[in-house]
């Protein structure tokens, strides 16, 4: 099916870019209305964390925009029917870490129960938002089938707001996660995917005055908690055949039964949807994607679920854009048959909303495939 | 350290230029359609091989440009990767834009020999593809067996380990290769 996209003739179906600018003038209102939810956001979360999926570095960076996409080398396919146009059998280990692994370190110390001096010194001493994140996945992919391991995801994010008083806001936690998806073709242009991941998830979400931190009966309340998880999430995809290959996509996430947790992290299903297009180009594949996704549990909004991604690839470079209302990530991401790495930037700032409190983190990725 | 990630990756890069194409005539083709076909085919691989070469150059300045810029050593560490990868993709797009396939050089050679007609050209052509396949499936073959004894020799490992995390780490590779060797079974 991919051999659909190499077959368009650019030069033939060029004159389709007519129409760009009406798509670039939708574009502008989507950042514009995004941008009108940035500026609550300002220390509460990370712009590319989800409390429901995890994905590597490329995904990321497309602000999770990713149902239609097929060129993605460095995780399993986010929407499971796209396992069906994977062309080559890769297997292979993915190191993902944002914002340092210092963090990492203190994120591992409160999950093991083991609040001790230094660490609460860090929080009072250091900047006002701290945080950071760490994931390694064994990945396998070959056409019709794919599979993930993931023995250790860490995210951490603390922020302490009022200095006079500093409230803490601490939000950690550690997972793994077996994933396990296929898909096939139903008939001309639609397929079919599912998707079964189960993991364990550790986590600390704790608001509180920082200060009472130092009494250490208090420090109960930073106990640790835990939450299994068992799903089973199937999809669908239309693949169009015009000059654009438009695709629409569905997937029902989240299906399955949660064991403990629930407060904090609420098992919802979820219907997703996406969208995805190819302009035609001489040279390299463009791609926009949109996806209607909840990310995380405070998302509920129908702006804060929509999710778009630019993605231009080419040679063994690939661009990436995402906008959300939860802020603005750029990628670049390099990829051999053995081996590939990339940078992300994603922040909760936009330049034309004036706020001092923002998040921003730089991830940074590395993978070897067999 | 820099001259070692230059070289681990190149080393690395190495498998890329095994020659994959396998592109056999169809039935209904003749000649002169097989080989306007390739031809075809060529310019679209010396294109793409052109992309690999602007992608690879892009990499390497971008890649020393931000390396000079940063003091931080993991950030560091990942632009001198995307240094190597563009030097890599720019000797793969080499590769791609210059180097003829298989069955591109056979073409050229059965189009140079001039006391033969098109139709002989055609079955020399046909002849080589079913000899081609037949040394695929040997392949194959040898694949599923060696996918076979690792996935076993995992399996055995995984069952021995105390560490949790290691264990399903070693019964995932397992795994894999079972799978591996039961699509190169069939």
């Amino acid at each position: 099916m991919l051999g659909h996209y190499q077959s368009v003739n650019p030069k033939k179906n060029l004159k389709h870019f007519y129409k760009f600018p009406s798509f670039v003038l939708l574009l502008y209102i989507f950042c514009l209305t995004c941008s009108s939810l940035a500026a609550p956001l300002t220390l509460s979360r990370n712009a590319r964390n989800s409390d429901y999926l995890r994905s590597g570095l490329v995904v990321r960076s497309l602000s999770y925009a990713c149902f239609a996409l097929i060129e993605n080398t460095d995780d399993v396919s986010c929407n499971p029917t796209m396992t069906v146009f994977n062309q080559e059998s890769h297997l292979g280990g993915e190191f993902l870490l944002g914002n340092g692994y210092a963090n990492v370190e203190r994120a591992n110390r409160f999950l093991s129960s083991n609040i001790d001096e230094s660490t609460i010194n860090d929080l009072f001493s250091r900047e006002k938002v701290l945080q950071s994140e760490m994931d390694i996945s064994l990945i396998f992919r070959t056409r019709y089938f794919e599979a993930a391991f993931i023995p250790s995801r860490i995210q951490y994010l603390s922020a302490v707001r009022n200095e006079a008083n500093p409230d803490l806001q601490l939000d950690l936690k550690k997972e793994e996660w077996f994933i396990l998806q296929g898909g096939g073709l139903i008939f001309n242009g639609f397929y079919w995917g599912v998707r079964f991941r189960t993991g364990q998830r550790q986590f600390i979400q704790q608001e509180d005055k920082l200060f009472n931190l130092l009494v250490e009966q208090n420090r109960s309340k930073f106990k640790p908690k835990k939450q299994s998880l068992t799903l089973l999430e199937p999809g669908l995809t239309f693949q169009g055949e015009g000059v654009w290959s438009p695709s629409v996509h569905f997937v029902l996430a989240n299906l399955g039964s949660v064991q403990g947790g629930e407060e904090e992290y609420p098992n919802k299903v979820d219907p997703q949807w996406g969208l995805g297009i190819r302009p035609p180009l001489a040279w390299g594949r463009l791609l926009f994607l949109l996806d209607y996704k909840q990310l995380g549990v405070q998302d509920q909004a129908t702006i804060q679920k929509l999710h778009l991604g630019i993605s231009y690839l080419l040679g063994t470079m690939t661009t990436m854009l995402g906008i959300d209302s939860r802020g603005i990530s750029f990628g670049v991401f390099s990829a051999l048959k053995q081996i590939n790495t990339g940078i992300s930037i994603a922040t909760t700032r936009v330049s034309w909303v004036d706020s001092e409190n923002y998040t921003q983190t730089v991830y940074l990725q590395l993978g070897m495939q067999l | 350290m820099k001259t070692l990630m230059v070289i681990l990756c190149l080393i690395l890069s190495l498998p890329c230029f095994s020659k994959t194409a396998f592109n056999p005539p169809l039935e209904t083709e003749s000649w002169q359609e097989y080989s306007k076909r390739i031809q075809i085919e060529k310019k679209q691989k010396m294109k793409e091989g052109m992309s690999y070469i602007i992608s690879g150059t892009l990499e390497l300045l971008g890649g020393v440009l931000a390396e000079a810029n940063t003091l931080d050593p993991v950030e560091k560490g990942v632009y001198v990767l995307f240094e190597s990868i563009g030097i890599a993709s720019i000797g793969y797009g080499s590769y791609h834009y210059s180097v003829n396939s298989d069955e591109e050089t056979l073409i050229e050679s059965l189009k140079s020999v001039p006391n033969i007609n098109d139709q002989t050209r055609l079955k020399i052509m046909k002849n080589y593809f079913i000899n081609s396949e037949i040394n695929r499936n040997k392949e194959d073959r040898i694949r599923a067996l060696t996918h076979g004894l690792i996935s076993i020799l995992n399996f055995y490992n995984g069952s021995q380990q105390k560490n949790e995390t290691v264990r399903n780490t070693i019964f995932f590779i397992g795994g894999i290769n079972l799978l591996a060797c039961i699509s190169y079974s069939f």
